[in-house]
Formats: C-alpha cells, sequence, structure tokens
C-alpha cells in the first residue's frame, strides 16, 4: 500500500529580509492510511513547515509533496484550497471556530463549501458527526457559550465532516488543561481506531507523543 | 515625553499600511480644503486687484453735490482744498489720485456698452499706468498681431480714451480709432462727446467691464464741469489692512476743517443716489468709504463663497473624523496587550493618553503637512493652467474669466494646524479609554 | 447554490457580529444618500419650479434670434445692464410663417427687447399741464391761481440755481437760466402770458420746467410683442390694475413688481422694505444696526411726503399726526420727522399710519394708470429716440408674490411702438423722413417749435433734441404718419410685418424639447435663415445659469464629498480585515477558495450599503416630505425667480432615492474593493499561527 502522504527530500527556503532561511533541509517522510502519527519538536525546528506542506498550505522549494496520490509542488492557490477542501480536515490549537455560526453551521461549513451534497444528506451528516464528538446537546449554541474542550470536539467534527483522507490536528490540546486533553486525546484515538481516520498531530506534549503509533522527531530542519 | 514621541514615531512607522492609508485621508481633507482656501483667496485678491484699480483707492473721499434738495451729483468741489486736508492729515499716506465720475453708453462701430467713465488726471497718478497691463492687438482682434499698439501715457492726450479687451472686442475698435460717449446731465440735457482709443488694457475681472478711462478734461467737458470739481480722491496707503483706521482719522480730520460728512455707509457710491436724493440738505457733503465699501456688492459674493466652503470643509471633516475615531480604536484594540504590560510595569495613566495623542498628533501632522504641500502644488498647477470659466453666473463668482488660485503661507500654516488639532481631538475618545485599562484586564486580554 | 446561502448566512452574521465598525461605515453611507437624494431632489423640484416660473412668464419653451447676435439672449437678465445686442430678426412674419408649419411647435410670439427711461414729471411739469388744460377751457380762476404756483415753484429754483456756481463751466446756459426764472418771477410775467398763454406754456415747458429737478428717472426694461397674444399664451399674466391694453392700439402695461420697486415712493417702500426684513428675516430695529441706520435715514427722507402735500391735505394731516405722535409742538416738518423715526414697538401703528392718512394724500406711485409717459431709448446707433405712451395697467404673474422676482419684469408694449423705439424704420417712414429733413435741412432743432412745424402742436408726440443735435437726431421724428399717432391703432399685419429681436416658441409637448428644438433648428435651417433656437434655461440668461452654476457646485460637493466617504470607509473596512486575518485564514485552511473570501467581503459591505441607503433615503424622504409642507423660503429677489415664488415646496421622486442608493452602493462597492482583496490574498497558513 502507498503512502497517503509522501515528502520526498523536501527543502523548503524562506526569505527573510535579503536572506534566505532553510527551513527544511533534505526531508522524506511517508506516513500511510489508518496511521495516528505525532511530528515533534521544539519551536523553530521545521514541525510547522512540514506541516504546512502536508496541510497544501505550501509547496516546497525542492523535493515533492505527494498527498493522497497528487503531487502539490506545481499546484495553484485554487488547486491547493481543493485539496484541502476535500483530503484534509484540519483541528487547531486554538479552534478557530467561526464565532457567528453555530456549533451545527460550523460543522456543515465545508459541506457547504463544497457544495455536493444536497441539504437532507448534509444534515444526516452533520448530525452524525455532532453526535459522534459527543456535542448533541451544544448543536444550536455559538462557539463563545461552549468550553475549550467543546469547541475543539466541535473543530474534530467540522475537520472529520467531509470524510477526508488526513485529519491534521496542530497542538490540539495546547489550549486545554490537563484532563480536557486528555479527553480529546482519547476521541481522536476512538476514531483513528474505529473509522480508520488518518491523524497528523504536532505536539510537543509527552502525553500526546504517548499516545501515537508513530512518532516524527523533527530538529533543525531535519527527521531525526 | 520624548521616549512617548519616540515610541508613537515608532508605532506608527510599524504599521506603515496603516499610517499612509489613514495619513493619505487626512492629507486627501487637507489638500481640499488648501485647494477651497486658494480658490477663495485668489477671488479676493483678484477682488482688492480689480477693485483698487477700478473701483476705489484704499481709502475713497467722494461726497455729493447738491444744488437741490432732490439733485445728488456725485462729486467733490473745492477739490484742491479737500486734497490739502487729505494729505496733511492721512497717516501712512503713500499718494491721493483723484477720479472723475461718469456713466453712460460708449459707442463704437461694433454697438455700444453701458459703462462708467472715470475721469484720470494723469499727471496725478504715477503708478497707475504702470500696473495698467496692455493687450496685445489679437487679445481683442481676431487677426490681429501678437504686440501691444497702444500707449497709456497718452492718455492724457485731449479726448483720449483707454478701454479694456471686451469693450474694444464689443465696440469693434482698436488703438487709433474713435468712439463716442454719449450720456444724460443732471438736468436731463443729453450731452455726447468723441473720444479717440488710445490704449486697450488687459480686462481686471467683471469690474472692467462698467470701466472706461478717460481724462478729467472730457469728462469735465462732457459734464460741463468747473475745474475745482472731481469725483472722488483715491488715497491709498502703505498698507491696505491700515485703510479702516485711516477712515476715521480722515472722519475727524475732514470733520475738523469744516466738511460736513455723510454718516458711513459701507456701500459703493452709486447705491446712494436714492438716499441722498430724498435728503433735505443742500451744498457739499463728504463721504469717506473704504476700498471694501466701494465693491460691497462684491465682497458679498466672496462672504457667500466662504460659507460654502467652510460648510464643505466641515462636512468633510466629520466624516474623516468618524474615520480617525474608528481608527484609533482599532489601535487601542489591538495593543490592548501593550497597554497592559506598560501599565503593569508602572507607566501612569496620562502617560498611556499622552502616547496616543502624540501618536494621532503626529499622524495628523504627517498627514496635513502632505495635504497642504500637494494641495498648494494642485492649486499652483491650476492657476498656471488658468483654466477658463464657461459660465457667466460662475464668472461673476470668481470675478474672472479664469479660475485663479492664491496660496498663502499664513493659511496654509493655519490649515496644518488646525486640521492636526482636530486628528489630536478625534483621537482623545479612544485615548482616553486605553488610559482607563485595568492592567489586569489589559494583560488578560484575549481575543 | 449552497454557496450563496453560506456566504448570505456568513456575510449577514458578520455584519451583526462587527456591529460597531459596521454602524460607522453605515453612519457615513447613510449620511452621503441622505445628502445626495435630498440634493438630487432639491435640485429637480427647482429645475421644475423654474421651468414652470420662467417658461409660463417670459421665455416659453424655446427661444429663436439671430445667430449672429453679439450677446447670448438672457431674457431675465445679464451683465451688460441693458445694453446687450441679440442682434434683430428683420421680417417676423418670413420666420412665423417656418415655425408654424413645424409640427412640434403650437404657437409662437414675436418679441422685442429693449431699454427705456422716463423721466418721471416733476411738479412743475404737472402744474403746466393742468395750466395747459385750464386755458384750453378757458378757466381764468384757475390759470391765476396755477400761475402763482408755477412762480412760487420757480422762487424756489431761483437759489438752487446759484449753487451750481460752483460746479458748472457752462456759464452760458446758467445765465440764460437765470434768465428764464428772472423772466417768469419778473412783475410783468402774468401780462405776458395773458397776451399768448400758449406759446408761454410752450416756453415753460421747454425753458423752465426742465430747471425743476424733483422728477425722478425710472428704467423700463420694455417687451414689446402681440400684447393680447402675448396674454393668451402666457395665461398666469393677471391684469391687477386698470385693463389690458385694446386690441390694435398702442399702450403699454407695467409690471407691478417693477412698480413697486422703481416707482413706488421711496418712504413707502423703505416701509415695505423695513416690514419685510422684521417679517422674514426676524430683524429687529433695536438701537443700532442696519436697520436702525435705516430708520434714522428714513427720517431724513420727510421731504418726499412733505413736498407732495398741498396746504389743504398739509392742514388735515397736521393734527392727525399730533394726535397719533401725542405731540403738541413742532411743525409739520418736525412732525413728519418724528413720525418716521419708529421704533420696534410703534412701527406696526405707523406703517398702518401711514397707508391709510399718508399715501392717501400723496402721489404714491410716479406713474399711474391712465398717464401718458414719455418712454426715451437709445436707439442702437446710440441716439435718443423718445416716444409718449399711454399706460393702460398694470400687471402681475399669479403664483408670484408682489415685491418679488424683478429680473424679468417686463413692461410690456406693443410691438409697433417697440419698433418705433427700437429704431427700425418702415419704408414708408423712411420716405418721410427725408422729406422732413428736406423740409429743415440742418438747421439746429428745439423741442416745442419743430414740433408745432411739423405735427401743429398738441400731439402726444414728445421730441427729444440732443444737444450735439446732428442729423441722426432726427431718428425721433420718425415714428409713422401724424394720422397713425392720433388714431394710435395699427391691425395684426402690423403687428407681425416688421423687426423683432426674439420669437418665443410654444411646444404641443414641453416634456419633448430636445426633439422640438431639433425639429424647429432643421426647419429654420432648410428654410436658410440665419437663426438659433435655445431652450428656455439658456434663454433666461444670468437665471439660468445661476441654475446651472448651482447644479455644478454641488455636484462637485457631492463628488468630493463622496471621494473623502470613499477613502474613510476604505480605511475602516482595512482595519477590520486586518483584523480577521485569523477568521479569514481559517476559512481558507478548511479550503475556502479566494473568490469566495473576497465576495463575502463585498457581500458584507454591500449589505451595509443597502441599509444605510434605505434609511439614508427614507430620511430623505422624511426631510424633503417636511420641506415640501413648510417650503425652502427664498431670501431674496434671485431666489424667488429660482423657485418661481417666495419658497420652493421641493417633492421627491423614486428616482431620487435610486439615483442616491445606487450611487451609495456604487461607492460602498467601490471603497470594500481594495479591503476584500486584501482579505482574499490572507495566507491559510496564518490559521496555523494561534489566531482566531
Amino acid at each position: 500500500m502507498s503512502a497517503i502522504v509522501e515528502l520526498t527530500h523536501v527543502v523548503k527556503d524562506y526569505p527573510l529580509g535579503k536572506l534566505t532561511v532553510r527551513a527544511l533541509h533534505d526531508v522524506s517522510i511517508a506516513i500511510h492510511a489508518g496511521e495516528f502519527t505525532a511530528i515533534a519538536g521544539p519551536s523553530g525546528s521545521g514541525k510547522t513547515t512540514i506541516l504546512n506542506m502536508i496541510g497544501c498550505m505550501d509547496v516546497p522549494s525542492e523535493g515533492t509533496v505527494r498527498i493522497d496520490g497528487t503531487v502539490t509542488n506545481t499546484l495553484g492557490d485554487a488547486a491547493l484550497t481543493d485539496l484541502r477542501l476535500n483530503r484534509i480536515g484540519f483541528i487547531f490549537q486554538t479552534f478557530n471556530l467561526i464565532n457567528v455560526l453555530d456549533v451545527y453551521q460550523n460543522v456543515e461549513f465545508p459541506l457547504l463549501l463544497q457544495g455536493t451534497l444536497s441539504a437532507s444528506d448534509r444534515k444526516k451528516r452533520v448530525e452524525e458527526m455532532v453526535e459522534k464528538v459527543g456535542i448533541t446537546k451544544q448543536m444550536r449554541q455559538r462557539p463563545n457559550e461552549l468550553s475549550g474542550g467543546q469547541r475543539q470536539r466541535v473543530a474534530i467534527a467540522r475537520a472529520l465532516v467531509t470524510n477526508p483522507a488526513i485529519v491534521l490536528a496542530d497542538e490540539p490540546t495546547a489550549n486545554l488543561d490537563s484532563a480536557t486533553g486528555n479527553a480529546i486525546i482519547e476521541l481522536m484515538r476512538e476514531l483513528n481506531a474505529r473509522d480508520h481516520v488518518t491523524f497528523i498531530f504536532s505536539t510537543h506534549d509527552p502525553k500526546v507523543m504517548s499516545c501515537a503509533t508513530r512518532l516524527i522527531k523533527v530538529a533543525d530542519g531535519k527527521v531525526q | 515625553m520624548r521616549i512617548l514621541s519616540l515610541m508613537a514615531f515608532r508605532n506608527l512607522v510599524q504599521a506603515r499600511r496603516r499610517t499612509l492609508l489613514l495619513g493619505s485621508a487626512i492629507g486627501l481633507v487637507t489638500a481640499l480644503l488648501v485647494l477651497l482656501l486658494s480658490l477663495s483667496q485668489g477671488i479676493a485678491d483678484n477682488l482688492v486687484k480689480s477693485a483698487t484699480t477700478l473701483s476705489a483707492g484704499h481709502v475713497v473721499v467722494a461726497g455729493f453735490y447738491k444744488p437741490s434738495p432732490s439733485q445728488a451729483i456725485p462729486m467733490v468741489t473745492g477739490a484742491a482744498k479737500v486734497e490739502e486736508v487729505i494729505r496733511a492729515s492721512t497717516p501712512d499716506l503713500d499718494y491721493i489720485i483723484s477720479r472723475g465720475r461718469g456713466w453712460g453708453k460708449f459707442v463704437g462701430p461694433g454697438g455700444a456698452v453701458q459703462s462708467g467713465f472715470a475721469g484720470v488726471t494723469l499727471g496725478n497718478e504715477p503708478r497707475f499706468v504702470g500696473s495698467l497691463a496692455l493687450a496685445t492687438q489679437d487679445e481683442y482682434k481676431e487677426g490681429g498681431k501678437h504686440e501691444i499698439l497702444g500707449d497709456a501715457s497718452r492718455l492724457a492726450e485731449p479726448g483720449a480714451c483707454i478701454l479694456f479687451v471686451n469693450q474694444a472686442k464689443r465696440l469693434e475698435v482698436d488703438v487709433g480709432d474713435s468712439i463716442t460717449f454719449v450720456t444724460e446731465t443732471n438736468d436731463g440735457r443729453t450731452n455726447t462727446i468723441d473720444l479717440t482709443v488710445v490704449a486697450v488694457a488687459r480686462d481686471l475681472g467683471m469690474l472692467s467691464s462698467w470701466s472706461v478711462l478717460g481724462n478729467m478734461e472730457s469728462l469735465r467737458k462732457v459734464y460741463r464741469l468747473s475745474d475745482d470739481t472731481t469725483g472722488a480722491f483715491w488715497v491709498y496707503l502703505k498698507d491696505i489692512d491700515d485703510a479702516e483706521a485711516a477712515m476715521t482719522t480722515l472722519r475727524v480730520s475732514l470733520a475738523q476743517a469744516g466738511y460736513q460728512l455723510m454718516d458711513h455707509d459701507p456701500n459703493p457710491f452709486f447705491f446712494k443716489f436714492e438716499t441722498v436724493g430724498g435728503e433735505d440738505w443742500t451744498g457739499q457733503k463728504l463721504d469717506v468709504t473704504i476700498w471694501r465699501d466701494e465693491v460691497s456688492f462684491l465682497t458679498r459674493i466672496l462672504d457667500v463663497f466662504n460659507v460654502v466652503s467652510v460648510f464643505i470643509a466641515s462636512v468633510l471633516l466629520v466624516i474623516i473624523a468618524v474615520g480617525i475615531i474608528n481608527t484609533m480604536f482599532n489601535i487601542v484594540r489591538e495593543r490592548t496587550r501593550e497597554i497592559g504590560t506598560m501599565r503593569a510595569v508602572g507607566i501612569q495613566r496620562g502617560a498611556v493618553l499622552g502616547l496616543f495623542l502624540i501618536e494621532a498628533t503626529m499622524l495628523g501632522l504627517f498627514g496635513t503637512s502632505m495635504g497642504a504641500l500637494s494641495g498648494s502644488l494642485l492649486a499652483l498647477l491650476l492657476d498656471a493652467l488658468a483654466i477658463p470659466v464657461p459660465n457667466m453666473a460662475m464668472k461673476a463668482i470668481f470675478l474672472s474669466d479664469t479660475l485663479q488660485f492664491a496660496v498663502n503661507p499664513a493659511t496654509l500654516a493655519l490649515c496644518v494646524g488646525v486640521l492636526t488639532v482636530c486628528t489630536g481631538l478625534a483621537a482623545v475618545w479612544p485615548a482616553v479609554l486605553a488610559a482607563r485599562l485595568r492592567p489586569i484586564v489589559a494583560l488578560g486580554y484575549t481575543s | 447554490m449552497s454557496h450563496v446561502l453560506l456566504m448570505t448566512r456568513l456575510a449577514l452574521r458578520n455584519v451583526r457580529a462587527h456591529l460597531v465598525k459596521n454602524l460607522v461605515i453605515g453612519v457615513i453611507l447613510a449620511f452621503g444618500t441622505t445628502i445626495v437624494v435630498t440634493g438630487a431632489s432639491l435640485i429637480d423640484s427647482l429645475q421644475i419650479a423654474m421651468r414652470k416660473s420662467i417658461t409660463t412668464s417670459v421665455t416659453a419653451d424655446l427661444q429663436v434670434y439671430d445667430a449672429t447676435a453679439r450677446d447670448d439672449l438672457a431674457l431675465l437678465g445679464d451683465m451688460n445692464f441693458g445694453g446687450s445686442d441679440n442682434g434683430e430678426i428683420p421680417d417676423y412674419a418670413t420666420v412665423a410663417k417656418v415655425l408654424a408649419g413645424v409640427p412640434e411647435v403650437a404657437a409662437v410670439l414675436p418679441m422685442g427687447i429693449g431699454n427705456a427711461t422716463v423721466f418721471g414729471a416733476n411738479e412743475l411739469d404737472r402744474t403746466l399741464e393742468s395750466l395747459r388744460a385750464a386755458n384750453r377751457s378757458g378757466d381764468s380762476a384757475l390759470q391765476a391761481t396755477l400761475l402763482d404756483r408755477v412762480q412760487r415753484i420757480a422762487g424756489d429754483i431761483r437759489p438752487e440755481l446759484d449753487r451750481l456756481d460752483t460746479i458748472t463751466s457752462d456759464a452760458e446756459k446758467l445765465a440764460a437760466d437765470r434768465a428764464a426764472l428772472d423772466r417768469v418771477l419778473a412783475a410783468g410775467f402774468t401780462t405776458e402770458y395773458a397776451a399768448d398763454p400758449v406759446g408761454t406754456i410752450d416756453w415753460m415747458d421747454s425753458q423752465v420746467a426742465p430747471l425743476a429737478t424733483d422728477g425722478r428717472l425710472a428704467y423700463f426694461r420694455l417687451l414689446g410683442t402681440d400684447l393680447p397674444a402675448f396674454q393668451k399664451h402666457f395665461p398666469r399674466m393677471q391684469i391687477s390694475r386698470g385693463t389690458v391694453v385694446p386690441d390694435g392700439t398702442r399702450g403699454i402695461l407695467l409690471n407691478e413688481s417693477m412698480v413697486e420697486q422703481w416707482l413706488k415712493n421711496p418712504v413707502a417702500r423703505e416701509f415695505d422694505a423695513i416690514e419685510k426684513l422684521i417679517d422674514t428675516e426676524g430683524g429687529t430695529i433695536g438701537e443700532s444696526g442696519t436697520l436702525y441706520d435705516r430708520v434714522q435715514r428714513l427720517s431724513r427722507q420727510y421731504r418726499r411726503v412733505l413736498y407732495q402735500l398741498d396746504s389743504a391735505e398739509a392742514a388735515e394731516l397736521e393734527p392727525l399726526l399730533r394726535k397719533e405722535l401725542a405731540d403738541d409742538q413742532g411743525d409739520l416738518v418736525a412732525l413728519l420727522k418724528a413720525f418716521l423715526l419708529f421704533n420696534d414697538e410703534n412701527f406696526k401703528a405707523r406703517k398702518a399710519f401711514f397707508y391709510q392718512e399718508l399715501a392717501p394724500r400723496i402721489r404714491l406711485y410716479d406713474v399711474n394708470v391712465g398717464d401718458t409717459i414719455p418712454l426715451r431709448a437709445f436707439t442702437k446707433s446710440g441716439y435718443l429716440k423718445s416716444l409718449n405712451v399711454k399706460v393702460y395697467g398694470v400687471y402681475r404673474y399669479t403664483g408670484v408674490a408682489k415685491d418679488d422676482s424683478a429680473a424679468g419684469a417686463y413692461c410690456l408694449i406693443d410691438m409697433p411702438s417697440f419698433r418705433d423705439l427700437y429704431g427700425k424704420m418702415t419704408d414708408q417712414q423712411r420716405e418721410e423722413l427725408s422729406a422732413i429733413k428736406g423740409a429743415v435741412g440742418a438747421a439746429e432743432l428745439t423741442g416745442g417749435s419743430i414740433e408745432d412745424q411739423l405735427f401743429g402742436g398738441g400731439g402726444s408726440v414728445e421730441v427729444e433734441v440732443t444737444q450735439t443735435a446732428t442729423l441722426e437726431s432726427l431718428d425721433t421724428l420718425s415714428f409713422g404718419r401724424a394720422e397713425d399717432r392720433q388714431q394710435q391703432t395699427f391691425t395684426q399685419a402690423q403687428i407681425e410685418g416688421g423687426v423683432a429681436t426674439n420669437i418665443a416658441v410654444f411646444l404641443k409637448d414641453p416634456a419633448k424639447e430636445a426633439a422640438g428644438m431639433a425639429a424647429v433648428k432643421s426647419a429654420l435651417d432648410s428654410a436658410g435663415m440665419k437663426l438659433k433656437v435655445v431652450d428656455w434655461k439658456s434663454a433666461s440668461g444670468f437665471v439660468g445659469q445661476a441654475a446651472v452654476a448651482i447644479q455644478v457646485v454641488l455636484l462637485i460637493a457631492v463628488i468630493v464629498l463622496f471621494l473623502v466617504a470613499l477613502v474613510t470607509i476604505n480605511i475602516a473596512l482595512v482595519l477590520a480585515t486586518l483584523e480577521r486575518t485569523g477568521e479569514i485564514g481559517t476559512m481558507r485552511a478548511l479550503g475556502a477558495q479566494r473568490p469566495f473570501v473576497l465576495q463575502l467581503i463585498m457581500l458584507e459591505s454591500q449589505f451595509v450599503g443597502v441599509a444605510a441607503s434605505l434609511f439614508g433615503a427614507g430620511l430623505a424622504w422624511a426631510l424633503v416630505g417636511w420641506l415640501g409642507k413648510v417650503g425652502v423660503p427664498a431670501g431674496n429677489d434671485f431666489l424667488s425667480v429660482l423657485f418661481g415664488g417666495k419658497a420652493l415646496y421641493p417633492s421627491m421622486a423614486p428616482e431620487h432615492a435610486i439615483l442616491g442608493m445606487v450611487l451609495v452602493l456604487v461607492v460602498s462597492f467601490a471603497a470594500t474593493l481594495y479591503p476584500a482583496v486584501l482579505a482574499a490574498r490572507v495566507p491559510p497558513i496564518v490559521a496555523l499561527q494561534g489566531k482566531e
């Protein structure tokens, strides 16, 4: 089985003023479907850059990035956005829910962007997801009426609602107390185990790392 | 204070885009205001120039002679003695000229114009000839040569007259041609005199359509006036701003010299016939006015223009103030954490307030200076282009055939000052809000 | 579809979420809408009012005049002091025929624009007139009284001549004038009169009467036209005093505003003016200020009343004044002075007293209905012509206040009289003139005698002779056969056959002005006539141009306003966008395309725009509605011409609201473009940077 995410000899340079900073030095990673991968490393290690590549928010300077069979190097913004919409789910450190929409609408948001499902299918799908993450009761509440843990559950539901090939989670527990954080990790593990959702998350929380089925350590722009 | 200014400056540099945007908005308003004021100043300059060339001196000593109670003749009798008194008692006097006053119809081959007839005694008017810009032949005659044909100093010749371009065009005359002046004298007779055009002068705004210059001898002849009379003395001072004071002084001295004076009525002499004709006195009364009175019908136009300008400017100011307040609130929100830190390390409320006000004022100063600069450059450019005014009513408003702008450094400074202060004031509310933030709240503030 | 739904929902919620920012923008936009909608309504209402006022008073829908004219036609006045040269149409009838063939044209009317002066008759003139009548009727007692009055007036004038010594260089004339007065004042004058009454009166008319200077000069703007047709086509015209000029008869109708402004006794006029200032502008006389000064000056004008009272009237008036003023000292002069020195408390009472007791005893107007007045006008070549015409009545326009709109205040005169004054001769007159020239040669002419020589005296024709009498001054003699003048009548053919300065054209459908104008133009062109056609606004002259100027100023103000509003809104939106990068980044990360973000931001501001413009238009509707009820007062005469009355009552049409709203939406669209592009450029990465 081929890897769902495949970074081959990826180099990434960033211009910083007149200098060029090399964020990634020849990184090669392959992640397979159903894996529960943690990418760990201190700040400035290149962790976020790798995540950006996987999340189709950025393309490498050299080497290739293949996401679910698509090479992103030469893709434009629109194609990358399409990839994000259809293949990738995001979970953010600061939850990043859309404040003006309620829980249901937040979860529905990517489906509306896709615009492929009918209204009734959409409703079924959203309700199913909301139930899966255990926030059915709060379905009509706005994000600012929810606790951090609840918000992150909404974010998980939103990330999974499109059935993405990969779910990227960027320090999902960083803004949560440890009990809530554990619950969230537990939820993700459960989803991974039951529905075979592929999770990739960046973290420096040892507890999270310990839950991962695979750990990729990054330091100074290199995989160790 | 210095550190606050430095911080404010750095903040502005850091938020470059915002500074430029807001600065350019403030600049835009300043530029518009400067443009309006330059136009107004241009009109005012035109007004002063044409008024003090064609209608009045800085101070005017004129009056009415009434042979009978109902007859009002705009003239000064015993002119020599009056002039002596003026000469003796005007402070900072530059020079005095006398002008005869007539009104009638000038008839030429191309038609006729109604106009005033100013009786000039050339010997009296050292600067007058020099101040008159003569027109080249092609300015008033199609296919004419691009050269000045006439000579203003020939006005002293018997029967000479100087026309303005607009009149020369209408009458279809050139230098050397003759025209006829037809007028009704005070007793209802119609007299005429033939005049020879010795020069054609450039127009000086609206007033020049109603003014033909001739010599005093012609005027005396056509109105059958005796030698020791004149229409008015135009008194020029070293500084036109002293006119009001000089008028007061002259009133006192003329009264002391035994002359009867008319009450000060700030209107041109031709508005006064009706009133004077109805009063019961006879003989001579003198009327002392300043140049502004003699063109009061035009200064009113200027006043209206200024009112409109101020109205437009204040509406703009309101809009821009709303914009500034909104922006400052944004800045305060954005910097809440920073304010909290500052307060936490022991910076007083006043300093926080000061920081924001200084920042806004600096921004204002930057914007208004840029605006004033570009506004005045634009005004100078537009002035140089001499855009013709197509509409008769607009010509009356602008007192000129072309749009004229005059940039006055004092006005510029005033604009920059006032608008900068306004910008500062617009920031007061948000700045107070910032200063009121409690450090704990500010630090704990998360979006 | 789901996109649109999502975007709309998001946009609406965002508008609510960023309420303060949107309120700021909304207020600016609503303010802009209100100004534009109100401004547009005002301008349109002004146009309609002007159109109504101007086309129905003098211009009609179109005007036709000489294409080679030096000056543009300016029926409501320009800056040339009546010296305008609008060229001429040599034969009205031929042009009228062409115009009548144009299907769009409903009617045409000949017009002749000119100026004339009238020296109001002085007291001596009037006395001599009475003396002439008394002589004709043979009333010798009356003649004696009148002759005595003539001598008394001459006695008053005599010392005035001494004052002329100071100013005149014409000693000869002064000596002659003195001699003339001395002759009247001499003891033997009554005998001289008895010997030759008519000759003596004629001599006094020409030599003595001009020396009395209490007559006033009035300026008349003349509009020569086909009077019955004029009244038919301008139905707003209404005779307020007197009658219409009978068909085919020479005569003049004075304009009421002109009469009030120029011919009314100045004291009465000042009463009116002060009342107007107090009533409409809330002025007070007080202890100082311009109104106070005016009252002070008015008090010195007592002679304007006093000299019009005869001894009987003076005797009646004195006790009345004494009672009114509660003053038992002082003579009539002192009483009149005191009477005219009023204050805020007693002004109303004084004015009422003036009109009740004083006005009936004085000559309230210099010219009254029934008078025959000597009109004097300069011909095109600069020479003076004179013509006596009878005043049949005074007219006004309905819907215009009595003392308003002096511009366009024409005195209407019949076409043949206009042509006489204007100086255009018919061939017949030309022949006659050469006959006269042959008869009198180039001899200098004197007033009375030539009249007697040529027409046998007693006619209504006054001959004016300029001092530099040249042959051309004989123009003044050239108005037709003696018989015509006595009959004072003419035919319709005489109205139409001859010169006119301009032609008023009425369209069948005034709303289709442009089409009518084109049709008239092409008809004239194909007839080979060098005439131009202008619309009413252009024909009105200064007033029309002022209206254009006002529109231009308002337009510039609106443009400037929107420019600044645009920049301000732009800044507010840019800042708001910068604050929302986290949210936008999230959406982008979740798969929202750039156009989605762009459209979302645009949609948000358009929602604000729609709401604000609706609100602003509503506000404007209320404002215009209110103004329409109370009226925008015309502060001065000029504005009342523009407004077509004392106030403008604006009304709002749907297109004004639409115009304002569209403009505002365009502005908010333009203002949002840059921030929306900025927003669309927000990279999805920011979502990962801990921003929300």
